[in-house]
């Protein structure tokens, strides 16, 4: 129990979703919530999203610094900072779901020291994904072929899956995909089947192939000194909301988003092509050079880069098995 | 009268400085211009988008921006709200001018100092750029440079204001 | 303390800097800097100091700064606004008031290629005003014209104001420009009307010039195509999406650059005037928004905006109540301030509480532009009255606030009108879909 003069410790959350996102309400308010009620009213968590105390890709130098105590942000847009983790947007790994692929990187985060040492800067709480990357197209794709010479909005990454696919990327903001989409300045765009709501995209198109293509990857952290300030059963408290407690909230909520946007498709009319066991493996051979190329590229740096991604795989299939219905 | 020698010598090192910063920031500009061209018509008319032609344009952006802050401020273009000074005695305005300027000095020198910390964690960081994996650091330097400059001038200011206050 | 109060003392001593004219981005990162540190910590405080700037400055959707700025210079040193009013003289010009009208016109025109109302009062005073004083114009009317014709220069797109407030927000910088052209119609058509009625009233105040045969007239569009050209490759652009605003303003830029080389007016020394002062105001409007994102960042932390809002639903007065309340602020400030330096001071704070009320940021935003364009022709400070007075020096100051008045109301009128038909601003962008 509190007494009324001790005043509860803030902690500021930056996050990089808008207010009215479902991530906002389904994700981030539940895991406040949680640490709120843990501390029984000794932590008060305020949330800023829509990176209101610090944008997208400025997040962990702002965290680093302590200009927010907490910051949720899209690992892809730090090429470069965090080597092992750009492992994890390897494609097509076959991940069926975000909270499946969130899973297997904790498991592979407690496992390979050389993957928490690119965290060792702040206090990493999790690390979770967005829902599977499926290709939004205006004419159906059924085959590897059809692909070929699409213009594809495929930000960073993604782009290189698209063009070993043989399609040519384009990047743009993806709140502007809709106007590309429907005008047919560009003949495709990659999105997690949440996108299908948050972005009405079956008014912008109709034919959606159920690839799985790829995966991206988020962390949350937190500022080091302030988790440090903390008094020890409070730290605990921290401890005892991440890890995987706090995949299973994003990745439960991601799960529950993406079938709430693949329900509205079906409703709307969009037609949802999955491709031959056959033709899955097909695409998964031809993107293959590029999980071989960053093994190697890894390997050479002295990075155990082989055994990280069999370690991925394996871990993949094992939570496949067991979240597959979640 | 010394001060006045003082304020002539470091403008002797500032102008010239911001002249040379801010034609190179011409010369990047019409560079940015081409390059935003060059990308339209790569993606409309022929199809074939310059690869990374946006992060080279951030890039562009970086040294057109901060090569401009100091010859901005030698032409006293920084936007101010002019109305009650303006009205008050001539001695007063310059005592005025010269707290305020020393408070631009005081942000504009922590800022370049902060600057040159980014340039340690960036270079530290290994953070590249997405398609061209042009590393972030060096065009923190040049923001560096950008920034001292700029204070440099502003301390020139702040020298020519304080000589006005005191002057008999 | 509470941080309702703390944000009101950093205001309050961030306005008594601004008032001692302290440059308006220096004082407010420094300001933002202090607060950010006594409401957090001063490692973040520092933290934001070496993140804000380079992350401004990396933007690819800020690269329409200096793109849009360098195609106002090019068309200004080019002598494009000469030739705008030039082609609107021949229009018009044999009309009752007819000087004037054209005097809008060309305000139109020049604004549709340049992103700033000084520049466009500036430009359009030293064609327009000899001409209206050869032919016996009145000089309150003359004056007051230009000074106020002017202001179309940022409604109409592109627009330096929608630029900065679309960064500020986060709204789409395109959708911005497309719903800045009606209500810039609008607007010239109340100062047309109002020019024609004062004409009716008094013939003396603006007499026709010579007749211009027919033939002359049609000739006219030899003057206008550039502009005409530049304008719909950019809008219609923007509007099918094909363009981003950065694009549209790479394009503009080059067509600019283009149209001044085809018709021969670029020496050496034009063009270099043209890229420095490019390099001028975009270094001085990315230290104001460098400024302003550091002060927006303490205000958030703060939670200042998000308590203001609470505090003022407290009262459960109307939305509407609420709105004219603030377009009062912004013409009180109006009176004092710069519109630039308005703009971004206050945006940071209503902001939050309009999309609140659930009014639409792209309307507000159009609204906000029209009423801190206001300040430019109110006294004390009227930047565009100053600009007039410095190129009519035989016209006293009073002169041209008296016949800038008219204006003002016309300008209130159009305030009005957008408030109760909304559809004026969003039916474009609207249309747009996305
Ligand atoms: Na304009
Ligand atoms: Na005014």
């Amino acid at each position: 129990p509190v007494s009324a003069a001790e005043k509860p410790i803030e902690l500021s959350l930056n996050h990089l979703f808008p207010e009215v996102s479902w991530f906002h309400k389904n994700a981030v308010l539940p895991w406040k919530n949680l640490v709120e009620q843990k501390s029984k009213g000794r932590l008060k968590v305020n949330i800023y999203p829509s990176g209101a105390l610090a944008k997208s890709t400025t997040m962990y130098d702002a965290v680093k610094a302590g200009a927010a105590d907490i910051v949720l942000d899209a690992g892809p847009y730090y090429i470069g900072r965090f080597p092992m983790s750009e492992g994890t947007q390897i494609p097509l790994l076959g991940a069926k779901s975000s909270w499946v692929a969130s899973r297997a990187w904790m498991d592979l985060y407690d496992e390979f020291p050389e993957l928490r040492k690119e965290y060792a800067d702040v206090k990493l709480l999790w690390l979770f994904s967005q829902g599977p990357g499926q290709l939004f197209t205006r004419k159906p794709v059924k085959k590897m072929e059809e692909v070929k010479g699409l213009i594809v909005r495929a930000p960073g990454g993604i782009g290189d899956i698209m063009k070993a696919l043989g399609a040519s990327p384009v990047s743009m903001p993806s709140s502007e995909s809709y106007l590309a989409l429907s005008k047919g300045t560009i003949d495709a765009t990659v999105f997690p089947g949440e996108a299908i709501a948050t972005y009405k995209l079956y008014e912008a198109t109709k034919y959606v192939t159920m690839s799985n293509l790829y995966v991206q990857w988020f962390f949350v952290a937190m500022n080091k000194e302030k988790y440090n300030s903390l008094p020890k059963d409070l730290q605990k408290v921290i401890d005892e909301c991440s890890g995987t407690v706090g995949t299973d909230i994003v990745g439960k909520a991601w799960n529950d988003a993406d079938k709430v946007g693949f329900e509205l498709g079906k409703q709307k009319g969009m037609e949802f092509i999955y491709l031959s066991p056959e033709e899955q493996k097909r695409w998964e051979q031809q993107v293959a050079p590029l999980a071989n190329e960053w093994i190697k590229s890894m390997e050479a740096k002295g990075y155990p880069a082989k055994k990280f991604v069999d370690a991925m795989r394996k871990a993949i299939e094992k939570y496949n098995k067991q979240l597959a219905g979640k | 009268m010394s001060l006045e020698r003082f304020v002539g010598s470091i403008e002797k090192i500032a102008h010239p400085v911001s002249r040379f910063f801010n034609f190179g920031g011409v010369g990047f500009l019409c560079i940015l211009m081409l390059l935003v061209m060059a990308h339209v018509i790569g993606r409309y008319i022929i199809t074939f988008p310059i690869p990374g032609s946006v992060e080279l344009i951030e890039f562009l952006m970086i040294l057109v921006v901060f090569l401009g802050l100091a010859e901005c401020a030698v032409h006293r273009g920084n936007v101010s709200v002019d109305l009650f000074v303006e009205q008050l005695p001539k001695r007063v305005q310059a005592v005025i001018d010269a707290f305020t300027c020393l408070c631009s000095v005081g942000i504009v020198s922590l800022i370049t100092w902060q600057s040159a910390v980014q340039v340690k964690l960036l270079w530290e960081s290994g953070h590249v750029s997405g398609v061209l994996h042009i590393p972030h650091w060096p065009f923190a330097v040049v923001m560096v440079f950008g920034w001292a400059a700029f204070s440099l001038v502003l301390v020139a200011h702040f020298f020519e204001y304080l000589g006005r206050a005191l002057r008999k | 303390m509470n941080p309702f109060v703390i944000g009101l003392i950093f205001i309050g001593i961030l306005l008594i800097l601004l008032f001692l004219r302290m440059p308006v981005g220096l004082a407010m990162a420094l300001i933002g800097f202090i607060g950010f540190a006594f409401i957090t910590n001063l490692g973040g405080a520092y933290g934001q100091l070496r993140i804000v700037p380079m992350s401004i400055a990396a933007n690819y959707d800020l690269c329409v700064i200096p793109l849009f700025m360098l195609m106002g210079s090019l068309a200004y040193h080019s002598g494009l606004s000469h030739d705008l009013y030039c082609g609107a003289y021949k229009c018009v010009g044999d009309l009752p008031g007819g000087l004037a009208i054209a005097t809008i016109l060309g305000c139109c025109g020049f604004a549709a290629v340049c992103g700033s109302t000084l520049a466009t009062a500036a430009t359009m005073g030293m064609v327009a005003l000899p001409e209206m004083k050869k032919y016996n114009y009145d000089p309150a009317l003359a004056t007051g014209t230009v000074s106020s014709g002017g202001s179309l220069g940022i409604l109409i797109p592109p627009s330096s104001i929608f630029i900065i407030y679309g960064i500020l927000t986060e709204q789409s910088i395109s959708r911005l420009f497309i719903s800045g052209i009606f209500p810039g119609i609008l607007l010239a058509s109340l100062f047309i009307t109002v020019i024609c009625v004062q004409v009716k009233i008094n013939p003396k105040l603006g007499p026709p010039s010579e007749r211009i045969p027919f033939i002359e007239k049609l000739r006219a569009i030899k003057y206008m195509w550039p502009v005409l050209t530049l304008f719909l490759v950019i809008m219609s652009g923007l509007y099918m999406g094909v363009f981003t605003a950065t694009e549209a303003a790479g394009v503009g830029a080059f067509g600019a650059l283009l149209a001044g080389l085809i018709k021969k007016r670029f020496t050496r020394q034009n063009l270099i005037a043209a890229l420095l002062e490019t390099m001028r105001s975009t270094a001085m409007i990315f230290v104001v928004v460098i400024g302003a994102m550091i002060f927006g960042y303490f205000l958030t932390a703060s939670r200042f905006t998000t308590e203001l809002a609470n505090f003022i639903a407290g009262f459960n007065l109307s939305r509407y109540v609420i709105f004219a309340g603030i377009i009062a602020v912004y013409m009180i400030l109006g009176c004092l301030m710069d519109t630039l330096a308005m703009v971004i001071l206050t945006v940071p704070i209503f902001y939050p509480l309009i999309v609140k009320m659930g009014f639409d940021p792209i309307w507000f935003g159009v609204v906000m532009v029209l009423v801190t364009e206001m300040g430019v022709i109110t006294p004390p400070v009227g930047m565009n009255v100053y600009v007039v007075h410095g190129i009519a020096k035989d016209v006293p100051m009073f002169t041209i606030f008296r016949g800038a008045m008219p204006f003002f109301i016309m300008m209130m009128l159009c305030v009005v009108l957008l408030t109760i038909f909304p559809q004026i601003t969003t039916f474009l962008p609207n249309l747009m879909g996305g």
